[in-house]
């Protein structure tokens, strides 16, 4: 017998769906690495000397530190298509039958600038999961909100990000 | 560093001072690291060529921390950059020049805040653009 289509109403079934806290110290030695990455020269991320005389006080880490925060943990689901990102909700239902996936883009919203010693937590959730036609075959898109606070359980920032499936 | 610039010197429709960047293969190995995006289109040409593709690719992230850095430079130490969003809509490839530009289409005060909000996008050797996507910043006002 043939195996079942899931149906996008089947997929959306799961829209809501949280998964555990994902907490991460920011250290010098992270923000070196994005900064050296990157090859950012700016003093502020990388001079304690230069950052003390600013309006923070320390180093901070830049703003683009969040545009990975979905991918500092390793894939954890075993039913994640091949070459995903973190999926950081567990047990997601994925199509049958995926041949790629493409990071299809993000938004990242900051309220406090990320301090050496934040300890910071972020939760993410399924917010939407859409279809759509191309030229490649049908695409589905999963957006996910991830939600980001401190140690003081202050809101840092928020993410969106989307996630497309070739299928 | 580039001189402070304020909410009074920012002129909607023009151009802030445009990034290029040239990434090297060394550089998406430290991303991988420095990101924990460990997908092998990015570093292993053999596997990049399996997939279809003509070589290794860069990772959508680290083109998006450019626009980052983009907009750190110019909005200067005492600028916030307070929400910027990106759409991959291009592959870009390593040891090619990826220019990073922004263009003022809005500016307005709001709650004690001067703000800017501007498109952004990255461009390929070919003047393609590869990520579009648009920026909210303060500055501060002379005022």
């Amino acid at each position: 017998m043939a195996e079942k289509e899931i149906t996008l109403e089947d997929l959306r079934k799961q829209l809501g769906k949280e998964g555990p806290p994902v907490t991460v110290e920011i250290e010098k030695g992270m923000i070196r690495r994005f900064v050296h990455a990157v090859d950012d020269p700016n003093p502020l991320w990388r001079d304690e000397e230069y950052a003390k005389k600013t309006k923070y006080g320390s180093i901070i880490a830049p703003p683009y530190l969040l545009c990975t925060l979905m991918v500092l943990i390793p894939p954890t689901d075993p039913k994640a298509p091949p070459g995903s990102m973190a999926p950081m909700i567990p047990d997601m239902e994925f199509p049958k039958n995926l041949k790629g996936i493409l990071d299809g883009g993000g938004e990242w919203e900051s309220y406090k600038p990320l301090k050496v010693g934040d300890v910071i937590t972020s939760r993410t959730k399924l917010a939407n999961i859409y279809e759509r036609g191309g030229k490649m075959g049908k695409m589905y898109f999963y957006v996910t909100e991830t939600n980001i606070v401190n140690h003081h359980n202050e809101q840092v920032a928020k993410a969106t990000g989307t996630v497309i499936l070739y299928a | 560093m580039a001189e402070q610039v304020f909410y009074e010197d920012v002129e909607v429709g023009s151009e802030i001072p445009s990034l290029v960047k040239r990434t090297t293969r060394r550089q998406l190995v430290q991303w991988a690291g420095a990101s924990g995006d460990f997908y092998e289109i990015h570093y292993n040409k053999d596997f990049a060529l399996a997939s279809g593709l003509p070589d290794v690719i860069l990772h959508g992230r680290l083109k998006s921390a450019y626009l980052g850095q983009m907009l750190t430079d110019w909005i200067g130490l005492e600028g916030n950059l307070k929400k910027y969003n990106v759409r991959y809509r291009g592959m870009d490839f390593p040891d090619q020049d990826l220019t990073c530009k922004g263009k003022v289409t809005k500016k307005y005060a709001q709650d004690n805040e001067h703000l800017v909000e501007l498109d952004i996008w990255t461009e390929n050797p070919k003047s393609e653009k590869t990520i579009t996507g648009s920026a909210v910043v303060s500055l501060p006002s002379r005022g």
